[in-house]
């Protein structure tokens, strides 16, 4: 039990963790937008916020981009977040995404986690570099 | 005052009186002192969160594939295979198999290739973390990837023939259910646990099996490794899946019938519950002598006299007589005074210028407490009327019987309880009968609890009826889906209790199997009618008992006959009052089924 993502609204099918993109080298493919709901529906089936998730030490639920090879191949850069569709064009590429200091459970509390991939690599391959990563935290009774 | 010097006797006119002068006989001397009631109230309140730590993890894993301009994307592998993070999707042999089954471990089988002279370190694999997903559509690189399987790698085994390595993976279903939190599978699952019919002091993975058995629904993992729980039955739930013509294999769908022998339509459960009832016996032992007691009489010249027996007793010695009757506690007594001796003639009664060390018997109001032990027994008994009608006659599953016992030290109320110096007996009393019956709350659990397991096996024992097919496709499905066969053999709607996947040279196939409850009945489904049997109730449990003392002028000493009452055994022996039956109708979904005789 954990909050994780979802590809629907509903809640009912949970992200599989991989996010496959087919790009061309002279990135004629543009920017691919995707949207995901994070949310904790199995410790609240009752769909009442139970739970929160705050961070150990205070603070916003930051979800970052990481980067397992930094400098070489894809770049977090690639990679914008947003809690709207509009704010993706606006979003830092790269920058974290704050989800509140206690996003709460239950799907009536899903947040929409929007993603844009915009491949800046000019080279053909298959690359698994990037991440969306959600911190460690606490998930408490709210 | 004048009186006649003897406590209740008054003065006659013209006979000897007793003057006293006048004087206070009480002083009072009243101190009024300070009294401020100051209420309980909490000085701290401790507001305690226990929380649970969410590793950090990875939400999305972006797998980008940069083709280059003009050019077709190259076709994606059949399935991806990462093994402890690291892609072995390009050295898997195309063979790849992921098997779902009810209330069971999920299994898969992959084989990866190993460059020839390389080092293989077997060990290095154990345990390790085994990811396998597919595309929705195996041409696509772009489209959907989504899970087979999740889970850990069991067995690694070097097949020289082929040189690589046979892996077969398991999702640990059972082990990772014992790290679950136990409070978040009972919000999960709406189950309860009660001690008493279920194994006591269940802990990990034996708790979530208890808790399990009064859910008529399964828990497992996912094909993403995420916990999921399902309740039985499609009634109410969308379809996730619809096979039709175009979706079942030429030799498909095939379904099985279950047997009449796993059949059950009646579940009794039998539940003893165990306490002390603490029974007050009250008696009063009336020892009582009057000072002239005629005991027969003699001839004289002048006729008949009386024979008179003027005795009289010492008070101190009835003072204590009056308190001993153990193991009766007396609770209070009264002393009968000396009276005068005499029968209308003149008697010399030396006794009345000591008349308060003496006294005529006395008068003591006794208790006795026996905590006795109580079994009460309930039945409870569920039918299923559907099955009956559907199968002629009502057959019995095994009976279930739980008992509850309250443990309860009988020492306390028969020998250390103390009536004297209680403010208030009557509210003491319930305290000490609350203590010898402290588990009602469990027996309410326990009820629930068994016959919501009753229920599941009734349910259980109809959903054995079930349909398969083959995809020959990948096709996303999890145990719990709701499928509906809408195709040339079947017309029905079930529920998916096995999954498998097979990837191979040229094969993508997808095996469901569903379950279905039907029976051939066209009795109406009935309300579900369950309610907890009415206890009994405390039987009487202050018992008056008499108590007789008689004097005896002709024994030796003349001494008085006491018989303390004798407590019946009714009231001592184990009571056991009339079994409390609550029967009830369970309704049970029946899913129809139209089965075509066709190709």
């Amino acid at each position: 039990m954990a909050f994780k993502l979802y590809t629907d609204a509903a809640c009912t099918q949970v992200f599989s963790g991989v996010l496959s993109t087919v790009h061309y080298s002279d990135h004629s493919e543009g920017s691919l937008d995707y949207v995901f709901y994070f949310a904790d529906v199995e410790r609240d089936p009752a769909d009442n916020g139970a739970y929160k998730l705050v961070m150990l030490g205070g603070g916003n639920v930051n979800l970052s981009i990481v980067d397992s090879t930094p400098g070489s191949g894809h770049e977090a850069t690639e990679i914008k977040t947003a809690l709207t569709a509009g704010g993706l064009d606006g979003a830092a590429a790269g920058a974290p995404l704050s989800l509140g200091v206690a996003p709460l459970s239950g799907v009536s509390n899903a947040i929409p986690i929007h993603v844009r991939v915009t491949n800046a690599v000019t080279s053909a391959g298959v690359s698994v570099e990037l991440r969306l990563r959600k911190p460690e935290a606490v998930a408490l009774a709210a | 005052m004048i009186g006649s010097g003897v406590i209740g006797v008054g003065a006659v006119a013209g006979e000897l009186g007793i003057i006293s002068p006048e004087a206070d006989l009480i002083q009072f001397n009243q101190n009024v002192k300070f009294r401020e009631v100051e209420p309980a109230e909490d000085l701290i309140v401790f507001e305690q969160s226990v929380g649970e730590i969410e590793p950090a993890a990875d939400l999305i894993t972006f797998q980008q594939r940069v083709v280059t301009a003009g050019q077709q994307p190259p076709k994606p592998p059949a399935a991806y295979v990462w093994i402890n993070g690291i892609d072995y999707s390009s050295d898997t042999e195309m063979n790849v198999s992921a098997s779902y089954n009810e209330d069971q471990n999920a299994t898969a089988r992959i084989f990866v290739f190993r460059e020839i002279e390389s080092i293989i370190n077997i060990p290095a694999f154990h345990g390790k973390k085994i990811l396998i997903t597919t595309h929705a559509d195996p041409r696509d690189a772009a489209s959907e990837v989504f899970p087979l399987f999740t889970g850990w790698i069991e067995t690694a085994r070097h097949n020289r023939t082929k040189r690589g390595i046979d892996f077969t993976c398991t999702n640990l279903r059972d082990e990772q259910l014992g790290d679950e939190d136990g409070g978040q599978i009972l919000a999960l699952t709406g189950g309860i646990y009660s001690p008493a019919t279920q194994v006591e002091d269940a802990t990990g993975r034996e708790y979530v099996t208890e808790v399990m058995k009064t859910v008529p629904g399964s828990i497992g993992y996912d094909r993403a490794g995420n916990l999921r729980f399902y309740t039985w039955g499609v009634a109410g739930k969308p379809v996730d899946l619809t096979l039709t013509n175009a979706e079942v294999a030429y030799e498909d769908p095939t379904t099985e019938f279950q047997t009449r022998s796993t059949v059950i339509n009646r579940v009794t459960i039998n539940l003893d519950y165990r306490y002390s009832l603490l029974r007050t016996f009250s008696s009063e032992v009336d020892v009582y002598k009057e000072r002239n007691l005629v005991t027969g009489q003699f001839s004289t010249q002048f006729g008949p006299r009386d024979i008179i027996d003027y005795k009289a007793f010492r008070r101190d010695l009835m003072i204590d007589k009056a308190q001993s009757f153990d193991p009766w506690e007396t609770v209070s007594f009264s002393i009968y005074p000396l009276e005068r001796a005499g029968n209308g003639g003149f008697v010399f009664d030396n006794l009345m210028t000591s008349a308060d060390t003496w006294c005529q018997g006395f008068k003591s109001s006794i208790v006795r407490r026996v905590a006795q032990p109580v079994t009460e027994s309930y039945k409870i008994i569920i039918t299923a009327p559907q099955s009956v009608d559907a199968y002629g006659k009502v057959i019995d599953g095994s009976e279930a019987n739980y008992s509850i016992d309250t443990e309860y030290d009988q020492a306390l109320w028969e020998d250390e309880y103390r009536e004297l110096g209680k403010f208030d007996a009557a509210a003491s009393q319930a305290a000490y009968q609350s203590a010898a019956d402290n588990r009602r709350t469990d027996l309410a659990r326990a009820f629930e609890a068994a016959y919501r397991i009753g229920k599941k096996q009734l349910i259980e024992a109809h959903r054995q009826s079930e349909v398969g097919a083959t995809v020959h496709s990948i096709i996303p499905v999890d145990l719990g889906n709701i499928i509906r066969h809408d195709n040339r053999i079947v017309d029905s709607t079930g529920q998916c209790t096995g999954v498998e996947y097979t990837i191979g040279d040229g094969i993508r196939r997808t095996n469901i199997r569903m379950a279905i409850s039907y029976m051939d009945t066209g009795v109406a489904a009935p309300a579900e009618n369950w309610a907890a049997p009415v206890a009994p109730g405390y039987p009487e449990a202050n018992i008056e008992l008499i108590s007789t003392a008689e004097y005896n002028p002709d024994s030796e000493v003349r001494a008085f006959d006491i018989n303390v009452a004798e407590i019946p055994p009714d009231y001592t022996d184990e009571l056991m009052p009339a079994i409390a039956t609550t029967s009830c109708d369970l309704p049970l979904e029946i899913n129809n089924i139209t089965l075509v005789n066709g190709f």
